[in-house]
C-alpha cells in the first residue's frame, strides 16, 4: 500500500508503528462499536 | 522420481493420505508429484483410484479443518503469524484477506491451485466467522476439484510416465543445480529490496503517542485506514477522523490531497 502510495508522488508517508492494535492498547480513544464476537468477550 | 513410484507401490493408499496431510498441515512436503503418480499406478490397477480420492481429500479435510478451528479460535494472530515465514508479512495479510474478501467461501475451491494461500485460506474462514458445515461443504468440494485432477492427469497420461521420469532423470544434476542456486538468489534479492524499502518506511514510522500528540496539537494529518474490509468487519471501529481507504479509491479520496501532505496509514 505505502509503495503505491508513494509511486504516486506522496512523499510523506508515515506508518503508524504497531498499527490500530497498538493504539487500541494504548487505551485511545476509537471511534465506532466493536463487533459483536468482540464485545461478549468472543 | 522412480524413489517414488517405488515408495508408493509399497506403502500403497496409507502413503497417499500421509504425503497430502503433511502438505496441508504446511510442511513443504509437494503433495502433487504423489497424486500423479498415484494416478498412473492407479491406471495400471496398482492402486485404487477412488481410495487414493477418497484419501487426499478426507487428509486434506483433516488438515484444513484443523488450520480452521485454529483461526476461529486465536482469529488474526493466526494469519499474522504464517505470513511471518513470507517475504513482505503485511503484503501476505492484506493479499489474503482481499482474495477471501473477493471470492468468499468460493475460494476454498480453488485455494489448492494458488501458492500460499491453500494454508492460508482455512483459517481465515474460521476468523470470518463461517460456519463449520459450509466450511467443509466448500473445502471438500476445493480438496476433490485438486486431487481429482492431479490423480485424473496422472491416470490419463500414465503410458507416459517412463518418458516424464527419463526426462527428469536427464534433467538430473543440471535441473536440480539451477533451482538450488536459482531460487536462492531470486528469492535473496526480493528480500533486499523489501527490506530497503521497510528500513525506508521504518525511519519514518510514527508511533500511537506521536500520533495522538500531534492530534491533540490540532495539527491536521491525513489518516488512513488501509485494513482489509474483512478486518474491519473483524473490528469495524477505527481511530478518530481516520479514513477508510483501499487501493482501489486512490484517486476518488487522493485527488485534491496535496503530495506533500503528511499521511498517517494503518493496518491492523
Amino acid at each position: 500500500m505505502a509503495r503505491k502510495l508513494k509511486a504516486r508522488g506522496f512523499q510523506r508517508l508515515r506508518p503508524l508503528a504497531g498499527g490500530f492494535d497498538a493504539w487500541v492498547s494504548a487505551g485511545f480513544e476509537v471511534h465506532g462499536e466493536p463487533a459483536a464476537r468482540e464485545a461478549a468477550g468472543a | 522420481m522412480e524413489h517414488l513410484v517405488e515408495q508408493i507401490s509399497r506403502h500403497g493408499l496409507a502413503f497417499v493420505f500421509l504425503n497430502v496431510l503433511l502438505e496441508q498441515v504446511g510442511l513443504p512436503i509437494p503433495a502433487l508429484p504423489v497424486l500423479l503418480v498415484a494416478g498412473a499406478l492407479a491406471a495400471e490397477g496398482r492402486l485404487s483410484l477412488a481410495g487414493a480420492l477418497a484419501l487426499a481429500v478426507a487428509a486434506s479435510a483433516i488438515a484444513d479443518f484443523g488450520w480452521f478451528l485454529t483461526g476461529r479460535r486465536l482469529g488474526q494472530r493466526v494469519l499474522k503469524t504464517i505470513c511471518r515465514v513470507s517475504l513482505s508479512p503485511e503484503s501476505c495479510v492484506r493479499q489474503t484477506e482481499w482474495f477471501y474478501e473477493r471470492l468468499g467461501l468460493a475460494s476454498l475451491v480453488v485455494a489448492k491451485f494458488v501458492p500460499g494461500y491453500s494454508t492460508l485460506a482455512p483459517p481465515l474462514a474460521g476468523i470470518s466467522g463461517t460456519s463449520a458445515a459450509a466450511f467443509l461443504a466448500a473445502d471438500i468440494a476445493g480438496a476433490a476439484v485438486w486431487a481429482g485432477s492431479a490423480l485424473a492427469v496422472g491416470h490419463l497420461f500414465h503410458g507416459a510416465m517412463g518418458d516424464v521420469v527419463a526426462a527428469l532423470d536427464r534433467l538430473g544434476d543440471w535441473g536440480v543445480a539451477l533451482v538450488l542456486v536459482g531460487l536462492p538468489v531470486y528469492l535473496a534479492y526480493r528480500w533486499v529490496r523489501i527490506k530497503q524499502f521497510q528500513r525506508a518506511l521504518r525511519m519514518a514510522r510514527i508511533t500511537v503517542e506521536e500520533l495522538r500528540a500531534m492530534m491533540d496539537e490540532g495539527r491536521d494529518p491525513l489518516i488512513l485506514d488501509v485494513r482489509t474490509p474483512l478486518a474491519h468487519r473483524f473490528d469495524p471501529r477505527r481511530i478518530p477522523g481516520a479514513i477508510r481507504f483501499q487501493l482501489d479509491q486512490l484517486d476518488e479520496t487522493l485527488r485534491d490531497v496535496p503530495l506533500d501532505r503528511e499521511i498517517i496509514l494503518y493496518c491492523t
